[in-house]
């Protein structure tokens, strides 16, 4: 244990991973401030440059993107009322209310100090509770697997937005994709459709930078071509020029006035928390439900709504305390509860390491680096963003004309150069195109991408069940998979009526 | 339902679900018709079998669902997404054919000049960011990419 934690410790602490965490941070602020473009497409595009970094690199670049993107989304919504990113929306409400009263800079002070915050103690719970939970879980057999399994994919397809019947769909079509290829025990060619180079499967970062990003991409050119997009920031820049008298001495934010909205940030922060440990919830889901808790629980919570920082701190701290807890699935179960752990899991799986219990054990020094750099690249991203805050917004400025192609070539190549294969860049582009069909008729993309990953071991878990106990009925003989069939059902009910009192 | 016979195009959500029905059908003819080892129980079928049946209940679903009033908002640009996804996906295979040829430096600048042109209004008028930006990136991604990072891309004319 001593001898990983020193390894790791030189892992993580290696320069060249600060920098790497530095530039992820950078990269992920600017992908996540402009509108459309996500911390996810941007960990999707570089997945791989995974087989080419160090392992403790690869995965500083891939965690400064994810925290860059975190609080880049908030940055547009405050200074342009656009939320970069879904997670940011509730954070506009107040955020860019506040700007407008003169007030953008305690406003983003606010955003940067309560996503720090929220993150912080996120990572630290992922810590001290993945580790237990990983122990507790390799003594799983093949029914408590699937339960398991059966657990998140049920929550994720009911859980992501829009409807039920879609998101169950939208998984089932990511559990057929990866049935492609060879049956894991049988070892017969399955849905090949005749085309021999599809025996292998589909790899995973074709399918990947297909679906979250070459059909974003498409989605935006669309909107480049339509000059829609030219006129939110023309629109943006109008904004942005009605205060030529803004009194920059007066709009500052002292830590001590930070510190008097203690009690919006912990409600942000547990709830965040919370929430992202729950397959497919979303860091949207977090930060409505913190900013409503903030709301309920403060003594102005008349002021919400109308530029708060009582609401901005809440928003904001319970969207990034998803970023910590997400990953618990991923490292206890093996199994990614968002579609950001989901972009985690395969860049395990490409530096060789099977994300689950045993990954801990096996690659104990690799994960006690993550570990170190998960909280230290908080520490980067608070320093950075008290340099740099003025210039951020400026990011979300960058015109889609250029940066879009840009990252469309950088699709394509960066898939190729991963397997050095033309079937991975057919399927790229083939997945970009089901990625684009899936969105315009309203099918939500994380299930797919869950359904993806899991279904190979979900398949496996089940197939091994009743190979052993012989019927059905076998699955429900254990009391912790009977647990997570009543816990799941359990969780959608509540969230249903919790989304439609929300509603 | 008669209204939705006058104006099937408001009830998109009513045929989504029955190609989703169909799409599991044609799944389960293969398995059932197809070159499939369906004689043991949990065989390489039962759960792309599983997959299959949960989409066409899906579909059912999402087109009952219409009937009651239940469905999501068709999109105005459908179809000037589905042109530029054409286009685009059309662009990437030429891309990829020509970076053989070409060279992944002398391909991605053409790439990016063309795409950025295409996107500005008066291309020739901001040569900064259609012409001169392209180069740069080009430049800057094949040091970042091939000499740093070590990824092996085609070098075609330039190198």
């Amino acid at each position: 244990m001593l001898e990983a934690l020193t390894d790791a410790l030189s892992l993580a602490l290696d320069p060249s991973v600060l920098l790497f965490v530095a530039l992820g941070i950078l990269l992920g602020i600017t992908l996540g401030a402009i509108p459309g473009l996500s911390g996810d497409m941007a960990i999707a595009l570089l997945l791989p440059t995974v087989f080419y970094l160090e392992p403790a690199s690869a995965l500083g670049l891939l965690v400064g993107i994810y925290k860059g993107g975190m609080f880049g989304g908030s940055i547009s919504g405050i200074t342009f009322g656009v939320p970069g990113t879904p997670g940011a929306a509730a954070t506009t409400i107040d955020g860019y209310q506040a700007k407008l009263k003169g007030k953008p800079n305690r406003a983003l002070h606010t955003a940067l100090y309560s996503s720090v915050a929220g993150d912080t103690s996120s990572d630290l719970i992922l810590i001290f509770i993945a580790l237990p939970l990983a122990a507790v879980a390799l003594k799983f057999g093949p029914v408590e697997f699937f339960a398991l399994y059966a657990f998140s994919l049920l929550l994720i397809s009911a859980l992501t937005r829009g409807q039920l019947a879609k998101g169950v769909a939208a998984c089932a079509l990511g559990i057929l994709l990866s049935m492609i290829g060879r049956d894991p025990i049988g070892g017969s060619l399955r849905m090949t459709f005749g085309i021999p180079e599809l025996a292998g499967g589909l790899s995973l970062i074709p399918v990947l930078v297909g679906i979250f990003a070459v059909s974003e991409l498409i989605v935006q050119v669309s909107k480049a071509w339509a000059a829609k997009s030219r006129a939110i920031v023309e629109d943006a820049k109008e904004k942005s020029n009605m205060f030529s008298d803004y009194d920059a001495a007066a709009d500052k934010l002292p830590f001590r006035d930070f510190l008097k909205l203690w009690k919006a940030t912990a409600i942000g922060t547990g709830t965040g928390t919370l929430i992202g440990a729950l397959p497919g919830a979303g860091s949207s889901l977090a930060a409505f439900i913190s900013y409503g808790l903030a709301q309920r629980f403060s003594r102005s919570g008349d002021e919400f709504g109308k530029g708060s920082m009582e609401g901005v701190a809440s928003a904001e701290a319970g969207n990034s305390a998803t970023s910590g807890s997400t990953l618990i699935p991923l490292f206890a179960f093996g199994i990614p509860g968002s579609a950001t752990a989901a972009l985690f899991g395969a860049a395990f799986i490409l530096m060789g390491m099977t994300p689950g219990p045993n990954m801990v054990r096996d690659h104990s020094d690799v994960i006690y680096a993550l570990f170190i750099i998960l909280v230290y690249a908080n520490m980067v991203n608070l320093l950075m963003g008290k340099v740099l805050l003025p210039y951020y917004s400026k990011m979300s400025m960058v015109q889609p004309r250029i940066l879009l192609p840009i990252v469309f070539c950088l699709a394509i190549f960066g898939t190729y150069a991963a397997g050095n294969s033309f079937v991975d860049v057919w399927v790229l582009l083939g997945a970009g195109l089901l990625g684009v069909v899936l969105r315009l008729y309203g099918f939500p993309l994380a299930p797919l991408i869950l359904g993806f990953i899991v279904g190979p071991g979900a398949e496996r878990a089940l197939r091994q069940s009743l190979l052993i106990g012989g019927e059905w009925s076998y699955l429900f003989s254990s009391p912790i998979a009977i647990g997570f069939y009543v816990t799941a059902l359990g969780l959608i009910l509540l969230f249903t009526l919790l989304l439609r009192n929300k509603a | 339902m008669s209204s939705m016979l006058r104006n099937p195009l408001r009830y998109q959500d009513f045929y989504v679900g029955l190609v989703m029905i169909a799409i599991a059908a044609a799944g389960l003819l293969d398995i059932a018709y197809g070159n499939w080892r369906t004689g043991q129980t949990m065989g390489p079928q039962a759960f792309p079998q599983v997959a299959y049946i949960a989409i066409m209940m899906a579909g059912g679903l999402v087109s009952a669902n219409t009937c009651i009033g239940k469905y999501d908002a068709r999109q105005e640009e459908i179809v000037s997404v589905l042109m530029t996804a054409v286009v685009m996906v059309s662009g990437g295979v030429l891309l990829f054919l020509l970076a053989g040829r070409l060279g992944f430096t002398v391909t991605l600048a053409l790439a990016l000049m063309a795409g950025s042109s295409l996107l500005t209004q008066a291309p020739l008028r901001h040569w900064k960011t259609t012409i001169l930006l392209p180069i740069m990136a080009a430049v800057i991604m094949y040091f970042l990419f091939v000499q740093l990072i070590r990824i092996p891309l085609p070098g075609g004319l330039l190198f």
